[in-house]
């Protein structure tokens, strides 16, 4: 991102962007970018929808996000909905709130507090921990979730599969495959857990 | 194009490499997008490989990750162009490409002295073509210039090169990636390239 042109820009109030490459953006207020987005990193308040694909540096969102593509970040603290039409990918992600991710979300540091219903067509990393802030809704639906360290709580998925699995309150999970560790809290359901060698 | 394939499983069993690495090569474009090949099993979703590519390159990403940052190893094992222009001397002298395919590059471009990528990456397929020895220079001349006029448009994206011949008449087109083909009888398949394992090849040739 050695781009001369690329510039900090502050956005506040409802607005409009074609998007583009930016440094330093903040949206404080509402704004809808018609086109990709890259920047440095991004600072929202409110309400920020990305036409296209979304790459940050860093990432802090709070509010409402909606990005109809890929969204590529290093690190991100998203408090709030998100919607990602593509794949949702870091390093370290700190989720809490509702998300829905039609791809794959995966980080190397995922942590997610589930404030609402929540689905991911898949969930793939490192260390992958899902918890359950507060509200009836909250759960998260996901089909395939895969990870060295998966702990889970509120899941619903077809496959979990890692080196250590933990499930917690509220799983219902398909199929576990596993291959050091399974832990099992006794309100989790399960129908079959393999452990691989 | 059927292929060996590779369970996920079988994959990390294999390398040894745990399911974060996987992803965190994946996100860093170290693995390409189309070999996650995802189907239905009795087992649920799973994810398969190509066999052999993915455990050559798995294998390339553990012996350079040491040496280099992820970062850098993905701009080398991207798809992308280099940003580099290279002299025919220098060319034949590294023994990137082969003689044959310099001196029929030199008669279609002349004036031509330095390659940049895309003529560099024209000239390394035909090279690879032609040391098959099943593509005559005429089919060569065919392949570079079907190259040439649809590689600029087709950057990023996976295709093949593909030869066929029927009667002594040679046809040369590009291709999806692993795309099947279904040929008239008569008709045979000269050569089939797959350009990203061409590109990177050059790539490591050029470094």
């Amino acid at each position: 991102m050695a781009n001369h042109s690329a510039r900090n820009v502050r956005i506040t109030g409802t607005s409009e962007s074609s998007g583009g490459r930016f440094q330093r953006l903040t949206v404080l207020g509402d704004c809808t970018f018609h086109g990709a987005v890259e920047c440095k990193s991004l600072r929202g308040m409110g309400e920020v929808e990305v036409n296209g694909n979304l790459t940050v540096g860093g990432l802090r969102m709070m509010g409402n996000m909606e990005v109809h593509g890929n969204l590529e970040v290093t690190t991100a603290n998203v408090l709030g909905e998100m919607q990602v039409s593509g794949d949702c990918t870091g390093d370290v992600l700190t989720l809490r709130g509702a998300f829905n991710v039609d791809g794959l979300l995966s980080a190397d540091d995922l942590r997610v507090k589930l404030y609402g219903p929540s689905r991911v067509r898949d969930m793939g990393g490192a260390s992958l921990v899902v918890r359950k802030r507060y509200g009836k809704a909250a759960e998260l639906v996901a089909e395939v979730i895969e990870g060295d360290e998966v702990n889970l709580q509120f899941t619903t998925a077809e496959v979990v599969r890692g080196r250590r699995v933990v499930l917690g309150r509220g799983c219902r999970v398909k199929r576990v495959e596993y291959q050091d560790v399974f832990e099992q809290n006794s309100d989790a359901v399960v129908e079959e857990a393999v452990q691989l060698h | 194009m059927e292929q060996d394939l590779l369970s996920k499983k079988e994959l990390l069993e294999l390398t040894g490499i745990s399911y974060g690495q996987l992803y965190r090569w994946k996100r860093k474009h170290l693995i390409p997008e189309d070999w996650f090949i995802h189907r239905s099993t009795f087992t649920g979703q799973e994810t398969f490989f190509p066999k052999d590519k993915i455990l050559a390159r798995i294998e390339q990403i553990k012996n350079m990750k040491d040496g280099m940052s992820l970062d850098e190893l993905a701009s080398m094992l991207a798809l992308g162009p280099v940003d580099i222009s290279m002299s025919r001397e220098e060319l034949i002298k590294r023994n990137i490409v082969s003689d044959v395919a310099v001196e029929l590059y030199r008669q279609m471009h002349p004036d031509t002295e330095t390659y940049s990528f895309l003529p560099l990456l024209c000239l390394y397929t035909t090279s690879a073509a032609l040391s098959t020895g099943d593509v005559s220079l005429e089919e060569a001349r065919l392949l570079v210039n079907t190259l040439e006029q649809h590689l600029p448009s087709l950057e990023g994206q996976s295709v093949d090169v593909v030869l066929l011949r029927k009667l002594g008449l040679a046809l040369c087109l590009l291709v999806d990636g692993g795309a099947e083909l279904r040929l008239e009888p008569g008709a045979k398949l000269v050569l089939r390239l797959h350009m990203p394992a061409q590109i990177e090849q050059l790539r490591l040739k050029l470094l």
